[in-house]
């Protein structure tokens, strides 16, 4: 459906998107649903907060974009809003090809399943085949370094193991869009270099990666664009080592 | 995702829930067995001779009215909270969420087939003759499997926007249990509003038919039949527009 802008197709588009919240949203019970139903009334516009208004942006295959900004700038609700997962209150979002989204890692699994049942669960959550799962199980296992584990439950592994088990899985994703909340941005440093590695790995690849992150030097390495989000505005966007600079200009002052 | 995957993705989280269930106690499947035949023994007790004498195989006759009963009232709660339960998947990762009700409509189903065979066990161990018409026991299970799986689509996502659906849907399937003839025999009740309230009543119907199947034996009313079929598809049909129209606003407000 798009065209190519030189460096890759585009896989995105979002176009006079806004999305609002409503403020002091309170629990609704079916009486009110009921109500508001047959008096076709939304009570969301009345109190609504917005979270996120852009414009006009695309993404492209090849590309790795570190997504900056304060705490509650609006990335989460940016990549949840292009992850399908939250609809716009205004303005479209296109998509082309399958989208993956991390909220983190290990989300999905079980904790009284066991390792071997919870790659198969989780992999299958994040559409991997189950031949891509059961030809690498070794491999990961072995990345993981969870060899002897493979049958004990999952709550008996420590949080460090089961995070290098849900990240050796969902390296085994293959998506055309890739959406990664600081999900790979946990962990020690040898496990950090693989993280880096991964996404470095995906850069010139054929999805587009959207990474939103606090980590600046991350995004001055590995990312091909930036975009500062402030206030749910897109505030700068652009080469990764300018756009991290106004930032860091800005939180200064 | 396509077909395939989702497919697969059914599959595992069937299994999970029943890998769960299994390792939450000791008897597994039979603890979930064990609800009915306390019930079936209960009213057998009590009714026996006030409905009994009205029916041959009173304990088959109430048998199949609690495993029909049960299976839609388990399957149907199940899903109720399906989107709850599973919260982190709902809100946070991409793939049809009808698969996650859909998921526990299957795995209910399984312990419906397996009520069902015990039933037609004790059935032939308590003199019921095995009949050519036990072959129409699947249709009905599979318009029954179709009937829960609209009603858990629905409720499913009403639960996820009002908070007080699961005690609504306690106190309406408590109601259903006494509108459906499960430990009474329908023409006891005259010809009055709960005769009509009962003709109505989806889950009765199916009951009935089933029962006609298992204990009399002969043809089912075929038109009865394919209606039943057919209005459950289109319920079906209608249920999943819905949930997917409401889909998008899931992850918020879950």
């Amino acid at each position: 459906m798009f065209n190519g802008n030189g460096n890759g197709l585009e896989r995105v588009r979002l176009s006079g998107l806004s999305k609002n919240f409503a403020a002091g949203r309170e629990k609704t019970t079916a009486f009110r649903l009921l109500h508001d139903i047959v008096k076709a009334t939304d009570p969301a516009p009345l109190h609504a907060r917005r979270v996120v208004a852009i414009e006009a942006f695309s993404m492209y295959t090849g590309e790795v974009l570190g997504l900056i900004g304060e705490n509650g700038a609006g990335k989460t609700t940016l990549l949840k809003l292009i992850a399908g997962l939250y609809a716009p209150s205004a303005g479209s979002i296109q998509r082309e090809g399958k989208v993956v989204y991390f909220a983190g890692l290990g989300i999905g699994m079980i904790q009284d399943l066991t390792v071997r049942e919870n790659v198969y669960l989780y992999g299958a959550i994040y559409g991997i085949s189950r031949s891509r799962l059961e030809s690498d199980f070794e491999d990961m296992l072995e990345w993981a370094e969870l060899t002897d584990f493979a049958d004990a439950p999952l709550r008996h592994l420590s949080t460090g193991m089961k995070t290098r088990l849900a990240f050796a899985i969902a390296t085994r994703v293959e998506a055309d869009v890739l959406l990664l909340d600081e999900a790979f941005s946990a962990g020690d440093q040898r496990f950090q270099n693989k993280c880096d590695a991964f996404v470095w790995g995906r850069r010139g690849g054929s999805s587009a990666v959207l990474v939103a992150t606090h980590n600046l030097a991350f995004v001055r390495r590995y990312c091909t664009r930036a975009i500062w989000l402030h206030h749910g505005l897109m505030r700068e966007e652009g080469e990764p080592d300018r756009v991290v600079d106004s930032y860091l200009d800005y939180s200064k002052t | 995702m396509n077909f395939r995957d989702q497919f697969i993705l059914l599959r595992e989280l069937t299994a999970t829930h029943h890998k769960l269930r299994d390792q939450s106690s000791l008897f597994g499947f039979t603890w979930s067995f064990l609800h009915p035949l306390i019930l079936l023994a209960v009213f057998y007790l009590f009714f026996r001779y006030m409905a009994g004498s009205h029916v041959e195989h009173y304990s088959v006759y109430l048998l199949i009215g609690i495993v029909f009963y049960t299976h839609f009232s388990n399957a149907t709660m199940a899903a109720l909270h399906s989107l709850r339960s599973y919260r982190d998947l709902t809100a946070d990762a991409v793939f049809p969420k009808e698969l996650i009700v859909l998921s526990w409509i299957l795995s209910s189903g399984i312990d419906f087939l397996v009520s069902t065979g015990i039933c037609l066990l004790i059935a032939v161990t308590t003199g019921v003759t095995i009949k050519l018409a036990w072959f129409w026991l699947p249709i009905l299970m599979i318009v029954q499997m179709i009937f829960t799986s609209w009603v858990g689509l629905l409720l499913s996502c009403l639960y996820v926007f009002a908070w007080d659906m699961d005690h609504l849907y306690e106190i309406a399937l408590r109601l259903l249990f006494f509108m459906t003839p499960i430990f009474y025999i329908r023409s006891q009740l005259g010809t009055g509003i709960p005769n009509t309230i009962i003709r109505l009543n989806p889950l009765a119907r199916i009951i009935d038919m089933a029962r006609q199947a298992v204990l009399n034996g002969g043809g089912l009313p075929l038109g009865s039949l394919t209606a039943a079929l057919i209005l459950n598809l289109l319920a079906l049909s209608f249920a999943y527009q819905i949930f997917k129209r409401l889909e998008p606003r899931f992850a918020e407000n879950v």
